[in-house]
């Protein structure tokens, strides 16, 4: 008798280390993260869903006793239900916890996201997703028939997911409207450069600041001009709720590209003609050295070409540095 | 009428005048360094006209006609700058464009080997292929120019493809070997940076080391931890040297981290305050320049560079090296938002009359959606005595920030609301 008790110990034992039978693969787990500009919230889910098909519950028989004529019957079995379950985290910007919530459901599982106004940058919510089986261990009782007792939990961690979304707090077509009428309330083409900082400040709510130019002639209050024909400062914030915006210079004689300090700094070097009307070409796209500076940023900076009358947007991605190029006016 | 008729005489006159000064030099046959400086004064001038540049093209036809290729280029050039930026009439535009463009391919056609007439085809085609076959010839001429190398590589780089990006990188490097400092650093970085695209870290690192060796970080952090040795004056060279943000993506900004350390610290030792307060505010100036424009190398060197940055920031406020411009950029630096705000307050305690720290405050309230204090800031930056916040733009561009406030407060309070 003894010796019986522990071999089925030992088979429950076993189950609850997680060798029962459920197929975890049955189970889908979801992640979904959104920021809606307009009303200014941040949203979404984890979800763990039972699929489509899927029982609910099962049993095993764990003992059996044989008659006098040799059949079988089961007089102890392990009845199992099945439930799906999820733990969904949500993290600001700098990765510090914001939200964390549990679910289990019978077959969905879900906790929901949701920040009224929240800080720009890069949020991510994680969902930890789960499939539960209870267990009963049922025995056969000669007054009651089959009576079950609760005798444990399995859980199956079967995977997570993420979603990350950036909280820029204005539409893409307001900074890209934006960019267009700074860019083009300057004149098409001057020997320097011109440039401004959007500030995204609520939503949907831009503002402009830095305002600056090469020598610090126009925006007189600028502390800190480049002294470079061919340099201006912006300043992107790191959480990706600000652009830059820019002129290139377009130039008509070599003593504009060697005023001050020179186009980056070669003040030394005389440009024939040719060579100056090479960087009026070039000048109508982003030069290297704004692609290396924004090709990592969350902010996207703007171009005003002095070529033609268009404006250039390009926007980085923090993650891998891969950029876009693409032309927003005309 | 009297008026029209006095406004066209002093145009003619004015046009005459620097058609005039144009001529005034005579050019040896093939000075193409004079014949530049009198195209630049007739047709590359603020006050050029298509008169004045029309008047030099005709001055200089008789030496053009003798077979002078720098005087035919420079009027090349001159019909350029008509059809480009001096005529605003389309007929007139397409002519001249029409003339320059037929005597360049002259040129280029009489002798494939003239580098700036091909040059000059290239800028001035609308054809982006023609464009990219004549900027290779042109590189091929003088592989140490180092715009023409920047543009090819430009084109080269859109176009996209290992064999692209090598050939692009192929160029800047030979372009970038023949410059002076500080500017081969700045080419060399971008050598670099095209190999790695391409594909070929092996290049990339060669190159990499090579520079590293003749940049010779480490000789002048050594000489930077000679601070008996060194004067205010070495002291800003070599940092400003080390922390180039274009020298850094070439040979790294490990070299810049370094000097810091080795700087910030001993500013409290140096026996003059005044000379103190200069380095720290040149030091500020250098350390918000890197965070700007040499963040990826930064970030290359030490992934945690921006505490670093804030630390040494901090360090020159307490140690009483507390100006406008340390505490300036350790606002940009900062990502903290309430030591980024107690630095620009600080800031204008120091200098309230300071017109740019009172508006970058009122903008960081709005960032901080802080609506009714940055309100309340751009009022007071409106009743400044700077004079400048008197002028009528300064109003109203106070004006305007006053108004976005209060947009974005209104904003907030419906968002609040729902």
């Amino acid at each position: 008798m003894f010796i019986r008790s522990l071999i089925t110990s030992a088979c429950l034992i076993l189950l609850l280390a997680g060798l029962g039978t459920r197929d975890a693969s049955a189970f889908t787990g979801v992640t979904n993260l959104t920021y809606t500009v307009s009303s200014g919230v941040l949203s979404g889910y984890s979800d763990t869903f039972k699929d489509p098909g899927d029982p609910n519950s099962g049993s095993i028989c764990v003992r059996y006793v044989q008659d006098e004529v040799g059949n079988l019957y089961c007089v102890e079995y392990l009845y199992l239900e099945y439930y799906a379950a999820v733990v969904g985290t949500l993290y600001e910007p700098g990765f510090s916890q914001y939200s964390s919530s549990s679910s289990v459901g019978w077959l969905i599982a879900d906790v929901g996201y949701s920040v009224n106004q929240p800080a720009g940058g890069v949020w991510t919510a994680i969902g930890q997703h789960y499939a539960l089986e209870d267990i009963y261990q049922c025995l056969w009782d000669e007054v009651f028939g089959w009576v079950c007792y609760y005798v444990g939990t399995n859980t199956y961690h079967f995977g997570d997911t993420e979603m990350q979304v950036g909280v820029a707090r204005c539409s893409t077509a307001t900074v890209n409207q934006a960019a267009i009428n700074v860019t083009r309330s300057w004149p098409a083409r001057e020997p320097f450069e011109r440039a401004v900082t959007m500030y995204c400040v609520g939503p949907d709510v831009l503002t402009f600041g830095n305002y600056n130019d090469s020598f610090g002639e126009i925006y007189t209050d600028f502390p800190n001009p480049t002294n470079d024909p061919c340099a201006t400062r912006v300043y992107p914030q790191p959480d990706g709720n600000s652009a830059g915006a820019h002129s290139h210079p377009y130039f008509t004689s070599a003593a504009q590209y060697k005023r001050g300090a020179g186009c980056h700094g070669q003040n030394w070097y005389t440009p024939s003609p040719s060579e100056l009307a090479t960087l009026n070409q070039q000048n109508v796209n982003f030069s290297d050295g704004d692609i290396a500076a924004f090709r990592c940023q969350a902010s996207p900076l703007y171009v005003r070409s002095p070529n033609a009358d268009s404006v250039r947007k390009l926007q980085g991605t923090p993650s891998n540095c891969r950029y876009s190029n693409v032309r927003v006016y005309p | 009428m009297n008026g029209f008729r006095r406004t066209l005489i002093g145009a003619s006159l004015l046009a005459a005048t620097a058609g005039l000064q144009a001529q005034t030099e005579t050019c040896q046959v093939g000075d193409a360094r004079c014949y530049q400086r009198q195209y630049e004064n007739a047709c590359g001038q603020p006050d050029s006209t298509v008169r004045s540049c029309s008047a030099w093209i005709r001055s200089v036809e008789p030496r053009s006609k003798q077979g002078d290729r720098s005087a035919q280029v420079m009027q090349g050039h001159a019909y350029m700058a008509i059809a480009n930026h001096l005529s605003t009439e389309a007929d007139e535009q397409a002519r001249s464009r029409a003339s320059g463009l037929a005597l360049f391919r002259q040129l280029v056609a009489s002798d494939p080997s003239d580098a700036e007439a091909t040059l000059a085809l290239a800028s001035y085609t609308s054809d982006p292929a023609e464009r990219l076959q004549r900027l290779r010839q042109v590189v091929n001429l003088r592989p140490a120019g180092f715009i023409a190398a920047e543009a090819l590589a430009n084109e080269l780089q859109r176009l996209g493809g290992t064999a692209n990006l090598l050939e692009a990188a192929a160029a800047i490097e030979r372009a970038a070997a023949a410059q002076p400092e500080p500017h081969k650093w700045r080419l060399a970085g971008r050598a670099i940076s095209l190999y790695e695209e391409a594909g070929d870290s092996d290049h990339a690192r060669q190159l990499r080391q090579d520079i590293r060796q003749q940049f010779g970080a480490q000789a002048m952090v050594d000489e930077l931890s000679q601070a008996s040795t060194r004067t205010p004056e070495r002291t800003l060279q070599l940092v400003e040297k080390l922390c180039d943000p274009g020298a850094a993506r070439a040979v790294g900004a490990d070299g810049c981290l370094q000097a810091l350390e080795v700087v910030v610290p001993s500013l409290a030792g140096m026996p003059n305050r005044d000379d103190a307060q200069r380095v720290a505010d040149r030091v500020a100036k250098v350390m918000l320049d890197m965070s700007q424009e040499g963040e990826l190398a930064l970030y290359e060197a030490d992934p945690n560079w921006r505490t670093r940055f804030e630390r040494w920031t901090e360090r020159m406020v307490s140690q009483g090296m507390e100006s406008v411009t340390v505490l300036s950029a350790s606002a940009s630096i900062q990502l903290d938002k309430t030591k980024k705000l107690a630095a620009l307050e600080r800031a204008t305690q120091l200098d309230p009359g300071n017109l740019s720290v009172a508006v970058t405050l009122g903008i960081e309230y709005m960032l901080q959606q802080r609506w009714d204090d940055a309100i309340r800031q751009f009022r007071a930056a409106k009743a400044l005595p700077d004079a400048r916040s008197k002028s009528a733009e300064a109003q109203q561009m106070l004006d305007q920030y006053i108004k976005q406030a209060e947009k974005g407060r209104d904003a907030t309070r419906a968002a609040n609301r729902r």
